[in-house]
């Protein structure tokens, strides 16, 4: 006898409707599943099989045939046990499945016959909701996650025993259908830029990448607050869309990082990848790539702090997600490609002792220049060249640990830093920009205004401070979020001039 | 009347007697006053193989004379400072064999920076051109110049000086009521009102070929520091140098052409260690330690230049290189401000920016 269950998969971030055909015939038991199955699909037969039995229900000692049509593309991933099973279930004439025609399954099992959660359900009903299905079986730590999708009918159960009662018709379960997003908490942070003190033009510097999404480099010795400033950056940044919102949630349900109690991510991702990281983990790989490090941080923070420690190739990954706010993974089969669009923090010391140029306090620096060379070497011109904002601290004095002085609350510098996205989001309304970073040079003539005195400014600053040409498009960037964080429509003189001072020096010593 | 202030007067009225003959006097009787009462043997083993000085002071050891020379002293357009007065030069006190009277016109009290600006009397265009840039160089610097008030390279010195509004003094080689040269007559003039003219000779002495080399001693002991613009091989000026090395004074040499002759004897001190004058930085560079120097002239334009809030960013950062959190923290602008500020002063070329965010003045 044949059955036949809809199930899909998914493809980066898009997925395919897949039919999982069972076919019970005579001859030796054996299960055999085709249709290029990944390892993990093929050992789904061992616990389709045990699931089965220790559910109270028969396995079928015949010659079972599973197909995944279309046969013809590769297929990954533990979320075919379920649909398997009901096909199993149907053809061994156990259930009977004709009013679930339309319906997908999704669900991992058990030996025992939980069904477990599985990765990718978000960006898999979504794409599957446009394609038609309405209604969707999976297991029920996914449904914060399924519930996102509006309109979707959501039916989640924790046990094949309690799916082959509904289907029975003996149980009922809830089903959930256009589930409104839950209401957006504000988010409170343990960490806040009143701890920290002194580092006023860091901290300028960081709200300025915040509200602008630029990327930003900070050089400085040991323990000047680089590490501590940039891990209070996620309490400044403006609060997220929706539309962002669900990207970073689909990303995450790929990865698998999606907690069960939560669905939607309301959080912008701060990612901290360790030095050792290699260039996979960075851009994201596998067969069918998982995303990498620069999708998780998209509309978020990647932050690298000791720069140089990465390898150089590592590094240089960066280059293509950093131009283009995506990243693409070719693989023979077909190319993916996820978003990232994330803001980089880097941190570095100047030199491999820390305290190259560094005079207060007795220290001093102990490194040879050659030794120096090498390490400012390992990051390469390029990447260099698309830092937007350089910020070179210095090692706190004591007077200024100590003042009193009344350091800006992370909620303060928000309001702005939201104000300015605010702005933002309102010019670009309807074109293919959001933040000022991202704006091309044709854009920029668009929308950064100079009046003719800045004009007559920046010209003069252009040849005594040597710029370079994509240096200059930076400055003009920088000035339109300077002047976004201000409330002005023009970029006006005193904009540009502070802009003019997060430059790239290039007459730097280290460099 | 009879005082150690007036026996000063009294002794240098008679000239030829050294401070070094006064000091010894002064430790044989005790008291200077003494050798107005003593008798002629006393004075005689006193003053040991002196003979002619001490028959000097016999002959004129009378109540008339003393009064007639004390009159003349107390005019009204000069000051007798001597060595036991509050007035008098402390630098003066440090050198070998100070003149224990000085006559002075003009302003009284030396307490600031003084450079000496020493060269021959015979002079190329050069020289002059020089003496004179560099005089008014100085006083942009809230320098003094001091020289010889003779032709040539002197005069220009105070030229200059006067001519930047600065302080000038003039050392004479004569009584301070002559002025020679003659044709400095104008100069001597401006000196009286806006400088200072010294001289250790009692009014009326003429200026005789010796009290030249002499007073020299004093132009070096005066100043902090002695230039030489000009000097041939075997000029008169070379006794100046000697002067200043052994009263531990820097000394100046302006370069020259290797074929100019005026030129040859400050070559030659570079040659032997002087220090080469190029610019006027120079002289600033080693004054530095001694005194809190301030380029008025240049603080004068950048009041002009720059705004008050500029002014304060640039004051901060003149004292030290200062990293930016710290200009922020010590002037108590905010960040964005701080930024604005320094770029302008960066584009306006006062600032320039180091490696690790530190600012210093340029040049």
């Amino acid at each position: 006898m044949l059955a036949k269950v809809k199930t899909c998969c998914i493809y980066g971030l898009t997925a395919t409707d897949i039919e999982v055909e069972v076919d019970i015939n005579n001859g030796l038991p054996v299960i055999n599943i085709v249709g290029l199955p990944d390892i993990s699909l093929k050992e789904s037969k061992e616990r389709v099989r045990a699931a089965i039995s220790n559910s109270g229900l028969e396995f079928p000692l015949r010659r079972i045939t599973v197909n995944l049509a279309p046969a013809d593309t590769k297929k990954e991933g533990t979320h075919f046990d379920l649909p398997i099973t009901l096909g199993v279930l149907a053809a061994s004439g156990q259930i009977n499945l004709e009013k679930f025609s339309q319906i997908l399954v999704l669900g991992e099992l058990s030996l025992d016959g939980r069904i477990n959660r599985v990765n990718g359900v978000l960006p898999m009903l979504l794409e599957m909701y446009n394609m038609g299905f309405h209604q969707v079986i999976l297991p029920k730590g996914n449904m914060e996650e399924a519930k996102l999708v509006n309109g979707m009918e959501c039916i989640g159960v924790e046990s094949l025993k309690e799916l082959v009662g509904f289907i029975k018709g003996e149980i009922q379960l809830g089903v959930h259908r256009n589930c409104n997003v839950q209401n957006w908490k504000e988010i409170e942070y343990d960490l806040d830029f009143r701890d920290l003190k002194g580092q006023d033009n860091l901290k300028r510097g960081l709200e300025i990448v915040a509200a602008g999404c630029h990327n930003l480099l900070m050089i400085g010795p040991p323990g000047s607050g680089k590490t501590m400033a940039a891990r209070r950056l996620p309490s400044i940044l403006p609060k997220l869309t929706m539309d962002e919102a669900m990207e970073i949630t689909k990303i995450y349900s790929i990865a698998g990082l999606l907690e069960e109690d939560k669905g939607l991510i309301t959080q912008r991702p701060f990612r901290s990848p360790h030095h050792t990281a290699s260039m996979v983990a960075l851009t994201g790989g596998g067969r069918i790539p998982k995303p990498g490090e620069v999708s998780l941080s998209h509309n978020g923070v990647l932050f690298l702090d000791e720069l140089p420690e990465f390898t150089r190739n590592t590094l240089e990954v960066l280059r293509q997600p950093l131009e283009d706010g995506s990243v693409t993974i070719s693989r023979v089969s077909a190319s993916f490609t996820y978003p990232a669009k994330f803001m980089l923090v880097a941190s570095m010391n100047p030199c491999p002792c820390g305290y190259f140029n560094t005079t207060e306090n007795g220290y001093s620096c102990s490194c040879t220049p050659q030794q120096i060379n090498r390490y400012v070497g390992k990051v390469s011109g390029p990447l260099l060249d698309r830092m937007d904002i350089v910020v070179e601290t210095t090692a706190v004095t004591y007077d200024e640990l100590i003042s009193n002085k009344e350091a800006e609350s992370s909620a303060i510098i928000r309001k702005r830093v939201e104000k300015a996205r605010q702005r933002q989001l309102e010019r670009y309304k309807g074109t293919k920009f959001t933040f000022n970073s991202q704006l091309n040079s044709s854009a920029l003539k668009k929308y950064c205004i100079l009046d003719s005195k800045t004009q007559n400014l920046l010209s003069s600053a252009f040849e005594k401070m040597k710029l370079s040409a994509r240096g200059y498009n930076r400055i003009i960037k920088i000035s339109r979020t300077i002047a976004d964080l201000n409330d002005s429509d023009i970029i006006k003189t005193d904009h540009l001039l502070e802009a003019l001072q997060y430059r790239q020096n290039n007459n730097l010593m280290w460099r | 009347m009879i005082n150690e202030r007036n026996l000063l007067i009294w002794l240098n009225h008679l000239g030829s007697i050294t401070y070094e003959t006064i000091l010894s006097l002064k430790s044989y009787f005790g008291k200077l006053e003494e050798i107005w009462y003593t008798n002629e043997n006393h004075l005689y083993h006193a003053l040991e193989n002196r003979r002619i000085i001490a028959e000097k002071m016999l002959k004129t050891r009378n109540k008339e004379f003393l009064q007639k020379i004390i009159d003349k002293n107390y005019q009204k357009d000069f000051t007798v400072i001597t060595i036991e007065d509050n007035d008098y030069p402390q630098r003066l006190k440090d050198i070998y064999n100070p003149p224990y009277v000085l006559y002075v016109k003009g302003r009284v009290g030396i307490n600031f920076p003084l450079i000496a600006i020493v060269g021959a009397r015979k002079s190329t265009p050069y020289g002059r051109w020089a003496a004179k840039k560099f005089a008014k160089e100085l006083t942009d610097w809230d320098i003094g110049v001091i020289s010889g008030l003779a032709l040539g390279i002197d005069t220009e010195g105070h030229k200059g000086a006067l001519e930047g509004k600065g302080y000038t003094v003039g050392i004479l080689g004569c009584g301070i009521d002559k002025c020679y040269p003659k044709s400095n007559q104008n100069l001597y003039k401006q000196m009286e009102n806006l400088g200072t003219i010294i001289s250790e000779y009692p009014p009326g002495v003429q200026p005789l070929k010796h009290h030249f080399p002499a007073r020299n001693r004093i132009i070096s002991g005066l100043s902090d520091g002695v230039v030489v613009i000009e000097a041939g091989e075997k000029s008169g000026t070379l006794i100046t140098v000697e002067h200043a090395l052994q009263q531990g004074k820097d000394v100046f040499a302006l370069p020259g052409n290797i074929n100019n002759s005026q030129s040859k004897g400050t070559n030659k001190l570079i040659r032997e260690g002087a220090k080469i004058l190029l610019s006027v930085e120079d002289i600033i560079e080693e004054l530095k330690y001694k005194y809190v120097l301030n380029n008025t002239k240049e603080e004068e334009n950048l009041k002009q230049d720059l705004s008050q809030e500029e002014m304060k960013v640039y004051n901060i950062i003149r004292e030290n290189p200062v990293h930016i959190d710290l200009i922020s923290y010590k002037s108590g602008i905010s960040i964005s401000e701080v930024n604005i500020l320094l770029t302008i002063l960066e584009l306006k070329g006062f600032i320039n920016q180091l490696p690790g965010k530190i600012y210093t003045v340029s040049k």
